[in-house]
C-alpha cells in the first residue's frame, strides 16, 4: 500500500521487476521534503545563455534526466535489506550533504554507485510517483 | 472530494432507503451532485475511493490549528504534504465563494 507522504519518517517497501533471485531486495523508500524536491528540480534543468547577448541563437537548455534520478533515489532511498554486490550483503550507509544550508544524511555515493542502472530508474520513478499527488488523489 | 462532504451536511445513515437510492448512496442515481468541478452521480461520502485522504484533512485541520506534521518550516515538510494543502485550500475557497454567494441571494 501506497505511503501518504505526509510524515517524512514513513516508508514504502518496494521490489524491483528485474530482482529474480530469492531472497528479493527490498528497497525502502520515503518522502522527500520541499526543499529537497526543489532542489532536485533545479538539478533537471540546466539553461546556459550569454548574459551579454540575451535572445542569442546559441542559448542551451537541457534536461539532465540521469542526474535528476540518481538525487531522486539518494534523497528518497531510505534503507534496503538483502542488497547483494558479488554475493557480499550491502548495508545502508549515509553520508552528509549539505543543501541550502541544511545538512541531510542521504545514501552514501558509493553504493549509489553499485546500484544497477534499470533499477535506479525504477526507483526514482516510483520515489517521484510517491511525491506527487496522483490524479486518483487529487479528485478524492 | 472529501474537504466538500460537511458543505452538503449529508449523512449515509441517516438516510432512508429511498433516500439512499435518490441520492446515490449506495448506486449511481441520477440526482446530480455539483461539486466544485466535479458532477457526481454518488453522493460526495461514496466518492471517496480512498479512505485514507482523510489523514490529509485531519494534517490541514492540525496546520490549521498551528501544527505541522514535521519539525521545522515550510520547507522542511514533505512535498505532497504542501501540495495537498494548496488543493485542500483551494476547494474552501471555492465552498466560502458558494456559501457568500447563497448569502447575498438570500438577503
Amino acid at each position: 500500500m501506497a505511503i501518504q507522504a505526509i510524515d517524512l519518517t514513513e516508508t514504502q517497501d518496494f521490489i524491483s521487476k528485474y530482482d529474480t533471485v530469492e531472497p528479493k531486495t527490498i528497497w525502502k523508500l520515503g518522502a522527500l521534503d520541499s526543499r529537497i524536491k526543489k532542489t532536485i528540480e533545479d538539478v533537471a534543468w540546466e539553461y546556459e545563455a550569454n548574459p551579454n547577448t540575451p535572445g542569442d541563437a546559441k542559448a542551451k537548455a537541457s534536461f539532465n534526466i540521469g542526474k535528476t534520478e540518481l538525487e531522486f533515489v539518494q534523497f528518497g532511498l531510505k534503507g534496503f535489506t538483502g542488497f547483494l554486490n558479488n554475493g557480499k550483503q550491502v548495508y545502508h550507509q549515509t553520508e552528509p550533504k549539505n543543501i541550502n544550508g541544511k545538512v541531510y544524511h542521504v545514501l552514501k555515493a558509493d553504493i549509489l554507485g553499485i546500484i544497477p542502472g534499470d533499477v535506479i530508474k525504477e526507483l526514482a520513478d516510483k520515489i517521484k510517483d510517491i511525491n506527487n499527488v496522483s490524479e486518483e488523489e487529487r479528485k478524492n | 472530494m472529501a474537504v466538500w462532504i460537511p458543505h452538503f451536511e449529508h449523512d449515509c445513515s441517516k438516510m432512508t432507503d429511498g433516500q439512499k437510492l435518490l441520492y446515490g448512496c449506495e448506486q449511481k442515481t441520477t440526482f446530480v451532485w455539483d461539486v466544485g468541478e466535479y458532477k457526481l452521480n454518488r453522493c460526495p461520502n461514496s466518492s471517496i475511493t480512498d479512505g485514507r485522504i482523510f489523514n490529509y484533512i485531519t494534517a490541514y485541520n492540525r496546520y490549521s490549528k498551528g501544527f505541522l506534521p514535521n519539525e521545522g518550516g515550510w520547507m522542511d515538510q514533505s512535498y505532497k504534504f504542501n501540495s495537498v494543502l494548496n488543493i485542500i485550500e483551494y476547494e474552501i475557497s471555492k465552498i466560502e465563494k458558494l456559501r457568500h454567494k447563497s448569502r447575498e441571494k438570500n438577503r
